[in-house]
């Protein structure tokens, strides 16, 4: 898809970008978990789902930066 | 004691309101660099030769290595359209951020009468705050994007502005396809996969509000906290390394913050399905390069 290799620069800033597109789903995954534990008087179960989708939105979005750096 | 370290707080003080809008230190240091970042390009430019020299010529070559950066990720037709925002945001960002090592920013200010009465002390003498005055300051400058505030608005216009020039771009319809891939349903079993990915990608670009702001506020936040600790440990000899150190950041974060904008808006207005517009982009490159080519044997 790339006409050139990206610069030294894009490929920092993307990696720069990597470590937030990993944590942030995961914590807001967690902040609703809890939000739904609290509401409907679970103790984990919606904290533990919250976690999972965040990870796999993590995993997902690492993956479609890594596609567009190499 | 000879001086004691001056509390590092997140929120900015508010100096004074004009009616019920509250003036804080660090609108007024977005100002301030809002000011100078006029005033430098109005002096720089004000005379232009054909021949640059000077400021005029640091100017030109500043707009021209953006300019490059912004035609080496996104082609020469999509740069045309990118590259006003995506240079406004690295100079703006940019100035807000080397105010942080301006001396008198978060240095110079009013003194603190409510805390000094906490702490049961006398109105200070001296012009100079020494000993227990010296942590009961309320700076009047602090740079722009050490408010959360500030830095919030930029990714909002980041991130909106990518969803906007996609649907101009891709139309409508395709956009929202990305995100709410009905289409995708039909296909048997990869279907829910593929209509949920859509979603994935929804959150995706919905928490890249909070990571643009959070990376801007907290490194230059972090940077003038660090010179202000340092200031206090080991005061005239320490800040002599963090200052290039956070001149460096400074000129890192605002370089991150437009080029992540750049990427993101190349990436937002290109479909999924085809690279017809790259293919668009490669097309007229090539006739436009052919032009200069034979205008340049002419």
């Amino acid at each position: 898809m790339n006409k050139k290799p990206p610069s030294v620069w894009e490929s920092l800033a993307l990696a720069g970008q990597l470590g937030f597109t990993i944590a942030i789903p995961l914590a807001l995954g967690a902040i609703l978990g809890n939000y739904l534990d609290s509401i409907t008087h679970q103790t984990t179960i919606f904290l533990l789902l919250g976690l999972l989708l965040g990870l796999i939105i993590g995993i997902y979005g690492a993956y479609r930066l890594f596609a567009r750096l190499f | 004691m000879l001086w004691k370290l001056q509390p590092i707080q997140i929120q900015p003080e508010t100096i004074f309101y004009i009616g019920p809008f509250p003036i804080t230190n660090t609108l007024i240091g977005t100002w301030i660099s809002i000011i100078g970042l006029l005033l430098v390009f109005y002096f720089g430019t004000r005379r232009r030769n054909l021949i640059p020299a000077g400021m005029q010529n640091a100017l030109e070559a500043v707009v021209e290595y953006l300019l490059n950066l912004t035609e080496g990720v996104s082609g020469k037709v999509k740069a045309k359209r990118f590259f006003p925002l995506v240079a406004t945001f690295f100079l703006f960002i940019l100035f807000c951020n080397l105010l942080d090592v301006f001396p008198g920013v978060d240095t110079i200010g009013t003194v603190n009468l409510e805390r000094i009465k906490l702490a049961h002390l006398p109105p200070p003498q001296s012009f100079f705050l020494l000993g227990e005055y010296s942590d009961k300051l309320i700076p009047w400058v602090r740079p722009g994007t050490s408010d959360l505030n500030l830095t919030l608005a930029l990714a909002l216009v980041s991130v909106i502005v990518t969803q906007v020039l996609g649907f101009m771009a891709l139309g409508p319809k395709r956009q929202l396809s990305k995100y709410f891939n009905f289409k995708a349903l039909r296909h048997g079993f990869q279907g829910p996969i593929e209509f949920f990915v859509g979603l994935i990608e929804l959150v995706t670009e919905l928490s890249r509000i909070l990571s643009f702001s959070f990376r801007l506020f907290g490194n230059i936040f972090a940077g003038s906290a660090v010179l202000a600790v340092f200031a206090f440990i080991l005061p005239f000899v320490a800040d002599v390394v963090f200052i290039p150190l956070e001149l460096f950041v400074a000129f890192v974060q605002a370089l991150i913050f437009a080029l992540l904008t750049l990427v993101f808006l190349e990436i937002g207005t290109t479909s999924h399905e085809e690279d017809e517009t790259e293919h668009e982009a490669m097309e007229s490159y090539e006739v436009s390069e052919a032009e200069r080519q034979t205008a340049a044997a002419s």
